[in-house]
């Protein structure tokens, strides 16, 4: 599925005054694409998810969905949380079935689709444990897993693997390509996380701090799954990153505090700090 | 058992403290007294019908009222007021109502803990995480299908909070009723014909057991639902 944004902005309001988190957003996510949004927190990068998944509507501008505006939430744009946001209820094939319960798939064909994508995920053996036995990394792979199910024309990606140690992150990482090339889905992967990124875009994008603005964008031709220190990846790593850094400043002066980050800190420190620090 | 052993201390040195043995002894001696039994099984079962209406309607009012705004702000309020009315206190209304009859004691335990459930039905509802309705939203859950599979279920925790207040609440106003509905025979009006009789030792040993069979159900059933939906559903 493509994904069009056509000048689209989205502001709060709070008692009265308003609060703008995203500008003038232009972008384009081809079909079977993998699309990366990198920037600092609090940047409008979850908003822009909900915009495209259609939990929220934009305040000006349009979102398309192969050429047609999203007007609410679609089972063709599934969207994976940070936190797994699984039900503590059911067991994790009743989970990932729930989708599809939703669209009134016959049970029969509920199992067998949620038993497929659990497979995919290294999850079979789990099939009739419940979420709060699981850990991390595996509620993260069954909240995959219940979207997948529901065959969406895109995944939309807040930060799924933010909270997860670095061996697990890395491990789902390789995970998602595996998935992302057996299904060929669209995906769009929000992080703050520019090693995270550049490992898994065809494209990254990089948006700036409140309110949110797309700043560059990045093409990567690079085969996946990509090794994390190809020097390729870590030429581009640096580049966004030293952009990333007067976003940083920016929100450090916006949010008053008492120290300004050192431009060269992050990048100085050399690989081991690349892609951590943001 | 530690608490008994110094109960049992305590009464050695004191001559005003009863005998915690002697006290047990009158315990067996009445589940060995078909009178008691008969009076205790007359409380369970109007404390089973009674808490039956108070799961129904508990359970019902609240998910209406969680459900839908308008009965929310019409009839919320009245939820409130009778959650914070104790059972006790429902007694006399209640044999105004119903006479000096089995009915009017179930009606005060109805009364006394319905609205305990129907507070903690209409908050867990209206309390459900919005990740988790977020996630639902995207998967295609809509209005009924939304609030049967999902709202429900993640209330699920508060709902049962409820229902093992509302077991106390009951127990207490069940008590209450008996004792001033003394036509009636039940274990309320046991205890009251031995106060009567200022029969310290037999007044104590029937406290004992009302406290603990309050205990034991509590303990046995509610405490266990209430750790299995914790694990599950965390503490969040």
């Amino acid at each position: 599925m493509s994904v069009v944004l056509e000048n689209v902005t989205k502001k709060y309001t709070h008692n009265g005054s308003s609060l703008p988190v995203l500008e003038g957003i232009n972008f384009s996510i081809e079909d079977g694409e993998f699309v990366c949004l990198v920037g600092p927190s609090g940047c409008g990068k979850s908003t822009l998810i909900y915009l495209i998944a259609g939990l929220e509507k934009p305040s000006s501008g349009r979102v398309l969905a192969d050429g047609v505006q999203v007007t609410g939430p679609g089972q063709e744009r599934v969207v994976v949380f940070q936190e797994a946001a699984l039900f503590p209820w059911l067991t994790v094939q009743k989970n990932v079935e729930f989708g599809l319960k939703m669209l009134k798939v016959p049970q029969e064909e509920r199992t067998a689709r949620a038993t497929e994508y659990l497979r995919m995920v290294h999850l079979t053996r789990f099939a009739n444990a419940y979420p709060h036995q699981l850990s991390g990394g595996m509620k993260q792979r069954v909240a995959i897993a219940r979207a997948l199910a529901m065959d969406p024309k895109v995944l939309l990606m807040d930060e799924p693997f933010a909270a997860l140690d670095a061996q697990t992150r890395r491990l789902l990482q390789l995970e998602l390509v595996e998935i992302w090339k057996e299904t060929k889905k669209t995906i769009f992967f929000v992080t703050h996380n520019v090693r995270e990124a550049t490992a898994l875009g065809d494209k990254v994008l990089e948006i700036s701090a409140r309110p949110g603005r797309i700043k560059k964008g990045y093409a990567i031709h690079l085969p996946k799954p990509r090794r994390e220190s190809d020097p390729h990846l870590i030429v581009i790593q640096q580049r966004i990153l030293l952009s990333l850094q007067e976003e940083i400043a920016k929100v450090v002066k916006d949010e008053d505090m008492d120290y300004l980050v050192e431009k060269d800190n992050a990048v100085g420190a050399g690989d081991r700090a690349v892609g951590n620090s943001i | 058992m530690l608490a008994i052993a110094l109960w049992e201390t305590l009464s050695r040195v004191s001559p005003w403290i009863p005998s915690a043995l002697e006290i047990l002894k009158l315990v067996w001696k009445d589940l060995n007294n078909e009178s008691f039994l008969f009076a205790l099984a007359g409380s369970l079962r109007r404390m089973a019908i009674g808490y039956s209406f108070v799961f129904t309607l508990g359970i019902g009012t609240g998910l209406l009222l969680g459900r839908f705004r308008v009965i929310d702000d019409l009839l919320g309020t009245l939820a409130v007021a009778l959650h914070s009315m104790p059972g006790a206190a429902w007694v006399p209304l209640s044999i105004l109502l119903f006479g000096f009859t089995e009915a009017a004691v179930i009606f005060s335990i109805v009364l006394g803990a319905t609205g305990i459930v129907m507070v903690h039905t209409s908050n867990g509802i209206k309390d459900v995480p919005p990740l988790i309705l977020r996630a639902a939203r995207t998967m295609g859950a809509r209005g009924t299908s939304m609030f049967w599979h999902v709202i429900v279920p993640a209330a699920i925790p508060r709902i049962v909070d409820g229902l093992r207040l509302a077991w106390a609440f009951g127990w207490r106003a069940l008590m209450a009723g008996e004792l001033l509905i003394s036509s009636i025979h039940g274990m309320g009006r046991l205890l009251s014909e031995v106060a009567k009789k200022q029969q310290i030792h037999e007044l104590l040993a029937l406290m004992v057991i009302i406290a603990a069979i309050g205990m034991a159900v509590d303990g046995l059933i509610f405490r266990r639902m209430e750790d299995t939906v914790r694990t599950r559903w965390g503490t969040a």
